[in-house]
């Protein structure tokens, strides 16, 4: 199971605790390092503490939309070069299109993603 | 000297039979001095009446020259200079004497002329008690007149003086048609115009005010028993209006004002009238008047209130009743068109204010169903991606190995999972497109000409140093009902797709076309085309192909995955055709609306 992915760190931000573990425990079982965000604010101390390779980002966070924790990111140098892809289960056209204005590198429906293809991404954006 | 009675009973009867066949009394006066000048040989006859306040000369007869003073005037006063005059008017007796002219007057012409005569004879005619005329008659030569010599006169007189009362009539006919007339023109004239209410009854008050020669008049509604001023207007040109508070009369307490206002009688008031019921003093007083006519103002059924005129300038006659009852009924009239109108348009307020609070709330509860659905759907979306990510990790066995019993249930727990997902977005997208109609501004599009808009437009942001060429094929003017922004929107994201995909030099094609149901525009270029495996990737956000990344080309994916929804969202649709290495054919087909032919038999 473990691969070359072995030393990649994601920091995935979900409010929704149980999905943050289907996913860490999938990606962890192909060797990425995860590390779980489950708030705004703790997404961004993550983020400018520990600067994971790749971020998996929720929307509907409690206290700070994932929107707003985008634009931290992306105003602060020190993150400002993480890739984030915004993970959620909100599809709306409009938000689409305001992540990828935001500087998005992609945008994924969680119901559409199971966690292997998940893995599998993740293998393929770091290769 | 003899009478001459065939002779006057010849007159007589020419003139009766004038009376009779409404012959011009004036002509008639006039044969009557000449007969009477020169049947007792007089140098000159008048014919003057006493008319209230004045003399008036009506007819004349001159010896050897054309009638003179017709039409002259003298005032009243001037009588009791004149003791001949005088005598014959107060005592209704003939009288005679020498010249005239001794008494002394104003106008120089007459005593002069005066002067000349010198031996005079007034003849009074009565009708009834009052002398109305007089006959003057003169002579220049010293031959006084003969007492009896001029008694058959009076009664050829009498004929003259009906003759008068005649012509006055018809002078008062003549007059009331030339007015009654007026009045019509003037008022069918504000009536025809589109005023508004207000200035309607102010232009109809100023109106009668100067139809009735009035110093004011104006409308006075009836609010419960009090009569209130509507409008009240000066005579043109003569007072400014009245600055005092407008009085407000209690119409049940008037007895007089009461039977004006619900038996139609008119009435008439002026200064220490003894005929009035009520004070007039009073009343006219608290008017600020010296004398009203006031006219029922009303519709067949119901009492408006009433048109009052103020200060005639010689007092009010029953033709300016006629008149103003005239107006006060057109008004009425308008007044009812005014209220109709008004109720009309109430109704429609309120019918359109009702049907637009329908609208609005049946728009807030689809709003709130398609609102309702999108968080529903979101919500479900937290378990499913839970359940079936649990359940794609049993299935692969990525958390153990399961008792064969449990494995076999699994995969139908994941078909099971797969199908509520597949329902859950699909409520998702119907929300999201009946919230996106609502938005919607449909009407009827030329398509046709949009296609040409959006070419003209791509052409002008076509970079590159070969831009591919734009081509409108379409075969005339094709209507859709669409909302015109959004379809721009599509057609605008195809052609830039394609101009983006497009090697330098080609073409790209639009071509609107018609198809059974349907309306179509295909946008269609010569680039590397799209690969078999890779075309269900087109239409997702972020959906870019690897050649397409690899060629650095931005914002494509999105644009698609926004115009296949724009589409949806008007009942229509995005196909792609793809031949590669031979370019790519989209195609947006919408519902059919109404086509006008342009020269083109529809097959």
């Amino acid at each position: 199971m473990p691969d070359g992915s072995l030393g990649i760190r994601l920091l995935l931000v979900d409010d929704d605790v149980d999905v943050a573990s289907m996913y860490e425990m999938q990606l962890a079982a192909h060797g990425f390092h995860v590390i779980t965000a489950h708030s705004g604010t703790e997404a961004i101390d993550r983020a400018s503490s520990e600067y994971p390779d790749l971020i998996y980002l929720d929307l509907g966070l409690p206290e700070m939309h994932g929107f707003d924790v985008l634009r931290t990111l992306r105003s602060v140098p020190s993150t400002a070069g993480i890739p984030v892809v915004i993970l959620t289960n909100y599809s709306e056209p409009e938000l689409v299109q305001q992540g990828r204005e935001l500087g998005a590198h992609d945008y994924l429906i969680k119901a559409h993603t199971p966690p292997a293809a998940l893995a599998e991404a993740t293998r393929q954006w770091v290769s | 000297m003899d009478q001459q009675p065939p002779e006057a009973a010849r007159l007589a009867g020419l003139i009766e039979g004038d009376l009779i066949s409404r012959g011009d009394p004036y002509q008639i006066m006039e044969r009557l001095v000449r007969f009477a000048a020169e049947n007792v040989d007089v140098d000159r006859c008048t014919l003057t009446s006493l008319d209230q306040d004045v003399l008036r000369v009506e007819a004349s007869y001159e010896r050897g020259g054309p009638p003179d003073f017709i039409g002259h005037e003298y005032p009243l006063s001037w009588l009791p200079r004149q003791p001949l005059l005088n005598r014959a008017v107060t005592t209704g007796a003939i009288v005679y004497g020498g010249s005239l002219g001794e008494g002394g007057n104003s106008d120089p012409e007459l005593a002069e002329s005066l002067l000349a005569m010198h031996h005079t004879a007034i003849v009074p005619l009565s009708l009834g008690d009052a002398v109305g005329a007089v006959l003057i008659l003169s002579r220049r030569s010293e031959r006084p007149f003969v007492p009896g010599e001029l008694d058959g006169l009076q009664q050829v007189g009498l004929l003259a003086v009906l003759a008068l009362r005649n012509a006055r009539l018809v002078e008062q006919v003549r007059s009331a048609q030339r007015r009654g007339l007026d009045s019509l023109t003037q008022m069918s004239r504000h009536m025809a115009s589109s005023l508004d209410r207000a200035t309607f009854f102010d232009k109809m008050s100023e109106t009668v005010a100067g139809l009735v020669a009035a110093g004011r008049a104006g409308f006075w509604q009836l609010a419960g028993t009090e009569l209130v001023p509507l409008h009240e207007q000066s005579a043109a040109g003569t007072d400014p209006p009245d600055p005092r508070p407008r009085e407000v009369l209690d119409a049940a307490g008037d007895r007089d004002v009461a039977r004006l206002l619900f038996s139609g009688e008119a009435l008439r008031l002026s200064r220490a009238d003894p005929k009035a019921s009520i004070d007039p003093d009073s009343v006219l007083a608290r008017l600020g008047a010296r004398d009203v006519l006031a006219v029922p103002w009303r519709t067949a059924a119901v009492p408006l209130g009433l048109l009052a005129a103020c200060d005639s300038q010689s007092g009010f006659t029953d033709q300016d009743e006629w008149t103003m009852r005239l107006a006060a009924r057109a008004s009425a009239l308008v007044w009812q068109g005014y209220a109709a109108e008004q109720r009309a348009q109430s109704l429609q307020t309120a019918e359109m204010d009702r049907l637009e609070a329908h609208a609005e709330r049946m728009a807030a509860l689809e709003r709130q169903k398609s609102e309702f659905l999108q968080l529903a759907s979101h919500e479900l979306r937290a378990p499913i991606t839970l359940v079936s990510g649990y359940l794609s990790m049993l299935e692969e066995g990525s958390l153990g190995t399961l008792p064969t019993p449990a494995a076999k249930v699994v995969p139908l727990m994941t078909a099971r999972m797969r199908h509520m997902s597949e329902l859950v977005d699909r409520m998702l997208t119907t929300s999201r497109m009946e919230i996106r109609a609502r938005g919607q501004n449909t009407k009827d599009v030329s398509i046709d000409a949009l296609a040409r808009a959006v070419a003209a437009s791509a052409r002008t942001t076509a970079g590159g140093l070969a831009p591919p060429t734009i081509r409108v094929e379409t075969p005339g003017r094709i209507r859709v009902r669409a909302d015109p922004e959004q379809v721009e929107t599509i057609l605008g994201n195809l052609v830039s797709n394609a101009v983006k995909y497009s090697p330098e030099g080609s073409e790209v094609t639009i071509t609107v076309r018609e198809e059974p149901g349907w309306v179509a525009v295909d946008v269609t270029d010569h680039g590397e085309g799209i690969a078999e495996e890779d075309l269900p990737k087109l239409f997702q956000p972020f959906g870019r192909l690897p050649g397409a990344i690899a060629a650095g080309i931005h914002g494509t994916g999105l644009g698609l995955h926004l115009s296949i929804g724009l589409a949806q969202a008007q009942g229509g649709d995005i196909d792609v055709i793809s031949r590669p290495g031979d370019g790519s054919t989209f195609t947006l087909r919408l519902p059919r609306g109404r086509r006008r032919p342009a020269g083109r038999i529809d097959a």
